[in-house]
């Protein structure tokens, strides 16, 4: 090894905390876009084999009844390859010793296994037999859940009849990665599944012989058909039928949610690495100008040797190039942990054949290439002025620093009452203003961090008060399988622990205005009664208009219609005449697509006489009682499924809130590294730098915590307005975070509370005071009576 | 032979040089003209603040006269690139400091092949050290040695390399007066034994008995430049 290269190692030891300072910023930008975009990997890989072994369908079609015969026709729209009639029904589970009823949805699926679209994979058991038809197969979570297996028997309540099935296996399907029971916002394995039965056994329940009710298909690649068109075609041929719904791949909810979280990551391995690189450059730029001037000498004394600025310049870069091949190299490893933990956590949210973290040596290479390159640059500072420096230049002594009199000096009122210490502080930190800057970036980053990662779970705390306690007041939530009249109340009244009903009458429906349409859902509320009320995002209760629809923003967008424009309802059910109606107002809110009007003036609308398709009930209950209610519930023929508020509360908290504390940990950890990192690495030069200054102090009788009380002003003075500016920072910053996720289901309200301002304001101080201790304790170990003997 | 038949290998042609420090322009030599011959010990001889330092940076190529020629075996040393300036240091120049600017961070031996790793004939290392006696030192880093024993590193470190000239700033200014007869008696030996041109910048009268020339210089000008007649060996030389 050159003895240049020895020299470049014993450095690189010489300043350890230094060089562990940059490159634990280094390695945290790497491990964020390792782990991040090794997730996105892992997930995509998953998705895309997944999507091909089950024969991921194209499009979903939800029709009312149509005739098998008509597929022949269908099958000759240009650009559809394939297609699959279903019967698809909603179910409920009866389990014993569980009073609640339990949602599902049962799908016909072919007597034996062949290549159809949106198969299913066998987890455990098999695949129907030939013994008997009232065989059924259960998804894999729900079995799990519930510990049901194979060879087990279930009670499912299929068209009002509970049958007894035996589970022959237990089974996945991509339609279905990510499920959440009706009202549900997180997967609920124990409260919702997926049962597949035979296709002959789904004709007999449902009454459905030579008919179907749900219709996939796959579009032919390079038919050069749009799919809307052929959509299109689907849908007037079916239209004597009932369309409900036509739902292509891009819309259908599972795949969106998933690719809402794509989205997310990949803006995450972007913009993560450039933050903390960045800041990399930065830091290492100080360290390396501050060791072109430490080392100015022995620079000075290399040049009069004979060594040549390229020898000085490749010195230098190959100082760059270590920090950073060491930076991304832990990086990547970090990284690679930090995507095993992630694609864990996602495995607890989709359920997919495989999700296997991946090696993606592409990435990891591409990932030391960038951590190298932004490390050189770094350096490359500091080699510039090691070359700008002449050997003569260098032999003596540094000119003293240029100094002017600071703007604040010249308000002599102002200048003459900060004392001593608080000037010598202000013309410290002004006289190094990049090293200054960095600082102020550095905490300034680090607040808007640890605000970012705060705020992340206010918004989800935010996103469950306002479904579950704002917007939602009732205890229960039942949907009805077909409308019931009025007098259902009445019913439910009888039992004396509910305090109050109201009923709900919703219209699935195609809304149209111009060219643009979009299908929805109208909810008919009662005024002033209605436990499930419209909010705005920002909280505020949206008044149901007496006639009118009331417009959710993202539709109103879709559809370019605004208050006081004339809509067209086409209902999916039988009356299928469009009724034109004005939209009385549009409103911004988080979740879904809402569509509302009034529950009398919908069913005016309609012509029905005050029919009810959900119902809306709030109760006083001991658990006992509890557990009576919903029994009874489950007995009503009515059932199609119910939604226990209060439970799928604790389900989203669970799954979302716990998952999410891993990550707020992670991120106040990487926000506690930028200031350690920052103030350690500043703290340390200028130690350094004023060796004589802090023993000059010392021999005139100043005590340790004294010199330190100097440093932690300037320390203050450049991480509080630093701090101050990362709170907005980091309000941004969580802007962008939610609006990366946001899709047309939903948008994650940015909500910050200010309690989470004053946390984030507390952590940020007690990490620069934190570092301040460290900072001092180098103070304290500093061999002053060495330093005075500093030749000048 | 005289000085008018002994072939320079140094000459300095009204050698000017300024500096600029902060805000200040400082004229630190105002027309220097001297000639340093092969296999000489020449000893410039000044008060502080001279401008000693100065003319042995030029002479070593380490700086450029603000005007005038420094002329190398007759090449214009002002006409080099820095490219050309950074090989002549490094084939024909070894300097020796007076605060011996020893890389911290290496050993006494590496500090020697900082300097033969450049060379293109370079002697061992461990050669080098062992003609300033100091083999049983050779792997102590600076801070582990005494002054002395950091200026034989820096000697060591300007012979290695088997340079045409050996520049010396008052290699003996920072040491006690045995350590400082010590290093002479080692210049001195490399020149009456090994041949080597030698400079030695001092504000030392007694350093100069040693010397075959002595040039004096005070406030950036040459006030005299005289042939030693009387040429001492160290340990003769009475401080």
């Amino acid at each position: 090894m050159s003895v240049l290269n020895r020299k470049l190692i014993r450095d690189l030891l010489a300043s350890k905390a230094q060089i562990c300072a940059v490159m634990s910023i280094i390695a945290i930008g790497i491990a964020c876009m390792v782990g991040m975009y090794q997730t996105y990997y892992n997930l995509t890989v998953s998705q895309i084999s997944y999507y091909s072994q089950c024969r991921m369908a194209d499009f979903w079609v939800d029709i009312k009844k149509a005739p098998d015969n008509i597929i022949k026709e269908l099958e000759n729209i240009k650009g559809i390859s394939d297609l699959r009639q279903r019967i698809l029904f909603p179910v409920i589970v009866d389990i014993k010793n569980i009073s609640r009823p339990i949602s599902g949805v049962m799908i016909s699926m072919p007597e034996t296994q062949s290549d159809i679209i949106n198969d299913i994979v066998i987890k455990s058991g098999t695949y129907f037999t030939n013994d008997d038809e009232d065989e059924v197969i259960i998804s894999e979570k729900f079995s799990e859940a519930r510990g049901i297996y194979p060879g087990d028997y279930i009670n499912i309540i299929m068209n009002g009849i509970e049958k007894k099935l035996f589970v022959t296996g237990t089974a996945i399907s991509s339609e279905y990665l990510f499920m959440t029971p009706p009202g549900g916002m997180a997967p609920d394995p124990m409260n919702f599944g997926v049962f597949w039965i035979k296709e002959t056994f789904a004709e007999d329940i449902f009454s459905f012989h030579g008919s179907f009710n749900n219709l996939i298909g796959k579009i032919a690649t390079g038919s050069g058909y749009e799919q809307e068109s052929a959509l299109n075609e689907i849908k007037e041929i079916l239209k004597p039928y009932g369309v409900y719904s036509v739902t292509p791949l891009s819309e259908q909810f599972s795949n969106m949610t998933l690719l809402g979280e794509l989205g997310g990551l990949q803006l995450m391995a972007v913009a993560m690495p450039i933050v903390f690189l960045g800041l990399a450059i930065m830091v290492l730029n100080i360290i390396m100008i501050r060791m072109a001037e430490q080392q100015r000498l022995t620079i000075g004394t290399l040049k009069a040797i004979g060594y040549s600025d390229k020898n000085i310049l490749m010195y230098n870069l190959k100082y760059g190039f270590l920090i950073g091949l060491a930076g991304g190299i832990g990086g990547v490893l970090l990284g690679y942990y930090f995507a095993s933990c992630m694609t864990n956590i996602y495995k607890s949210f989709f359920t997919f054949s495989h999700l296997d973290n991946h090696l993606c040596m592409t990435v990891y290479l591409l990932a030391i290439l960038l951590s190298v390159t932004f490390a050189v640059l770094g350096a490359a500072k500091g080699a510039d002025s090691m070359i700008k420096l002449s050997p003569a230049e260098a032999m003596r002594l540094s000119p003293p620093q240029k100094c002017s009199r600071l703007f604040i000096e010249r308000i002599t009122v102002i200048w003459s009452r900060l004392g001593f210490m608080w000037q010598h502080v202000i013309r410290s930190v002004f006289r190094n203003p990049f090293r200054s800057s960095v600082g102020f970036i550095c905490a300034a980053i680090g607040t808007a961090i640890i605000v970012m990662s705060l705020g992340m779970k206010d918004a989800l705390d935010y996103m469950l008060y306002f479904q579950y306690t704002l917007s939602n007041k009732a205890d229960y939530v039942v949907y009805l399988r077909d409308e019931a009249p009025i007098d259902i109340i009445n019913d439910i009244n009888k039992n004396s622990t509910v305090s109050k009903t109201v009923p709900e009458f919703i219209i699935d429906c195609t809304l149209t205005h111009g060219q643009y349409s979009h299908k929805a859902a109208i909810e008919g509320l009662v005024p002033n009664k209605t436990l499930v009320a419209p909010y705005t995002i920002k909280g505020e209760k949206v008044k149901i208009p007496t006639e009118g629809i009331l417009l959710c923003k993202r539709i109103s967008e879709k559809l370019h219609a605004s208050t006081g424009d004339t809509v067209a309802i086409f209902p999916v059910k039988g009356y299928q005449n469009p009724i034109e109606v004005k939209v009385a107002g549009v409103f911004e809110t988080t979740f879904g697509l809402p569509v509302y009007a009034d529950f009398n003036y919908l069913n005016k609308i309609a012509h029905q006489e005050s029919s009810v398709s959900m119902l809306q009930i709030k109760a006083q209950q001991t658990e006992a009682q509890k557990q009576y209610f919903l029994k009874s519930l489950k007995d009503s023929p009515l059932l199609q499924s119910v939604s226990v508020v209060e439970e799928n509360k604790i389900e989203m908290e669970n799954n979302f809130i716990g998952q999410m504390k891993g990550m707020i940990y992670s991120l106040i950890f990487f926000a506690a590294i930028i200031f350690f990192a920052s103030i350690l690495n500043s703290a340390l030069i200028s130690i350094s730098e004023r060796k004589i200054e802090i023993a000059t102090f010392k021999v005139l009788g100043y005590h340790n915590s004294e010199v330190g009380k100097l440093f932690l002003r300037e320390i203050l003075l450049i991480n509080i307005p630093g701090i101050i500016v990362g709170l907005p920072l980091g309000y941004l910053f969580l802007l962008g975070i939610c609006s990366s996720y946001k899709n047309e289901m939903y948008s994650i309200p940015v909500h910050l509370s200010d309690v989470t301002w004053f946390i984030s304001l507390i952590i940020a101080i007690i990490f620069v005071y934190c570092a301040y201790l460290i900072t001092r304790k180098a103070i304290g170990s500093l061999n002053w009576q060495d330093a005075l003997k500093i030749k000048q | 032979m005289t000085a008018s038949t002994k072939k320079p290998l140094i000459s300095l042609r009204n050698v000017k040089k300024s500096y600029t420090s902060g805000e200040v322009t400082t004229e630190i030599l105002h027309g220097i003209n001297l000639e340093i011959f092969e296999g000489e010990i020449t000893v410039i001889l000044g008060a502080s603040g001279s401008g000693k330092t100065t003319l042995l940076n030029i002479i070593g190529g380490i700086d450029r006269p603000s005007s005038g020629n420094c002329l190398f075996k007759e090449n214009d040393l002002n006409k080099f690139t820095d490219k050309q300036l950074t090989n002549y240091r490094r084939e024909n120049i070894g300097f020796v400091f007076q605060f011996y600017n020893l890389v911290p961070t290496l050993t006494a031996i590496e500090n020697v092949q900082v300097s033969t790793e450049l060379a293109t004939n370079p002697m061992s290392p461990l050669e080098a050290i062992k003609i300033v006696s100091l083999e049983d030192r050779k792997n102590n880093f600076p801070s582990q040695l005494s002054g002395g024993q950091q200026q034989k590193v820096s000697i060591a470190r300007a012979i290695a390399k088997n340079p045409s000239l050996i520049l010396c700033d008052e290699p003996t200014g920072a040491l006690d007066l045995e350590t400082g007869r010590m290093v002479l008696k080692i210049l001195y030996n490399l020149n009456h034994e090994h041949k080597r041109t030698i400079v030695i910048i001092t504000h030392s009268n007694a350093v100069a008995c040693m010397a075959h020339r002595v040039i004096h210089i005070g406030s950036g000008i040459i006030t005299k430049n005289e042939e030693n007649q009387n040429i001492l060996r160290p340990e003769e030389i009475s401080y």
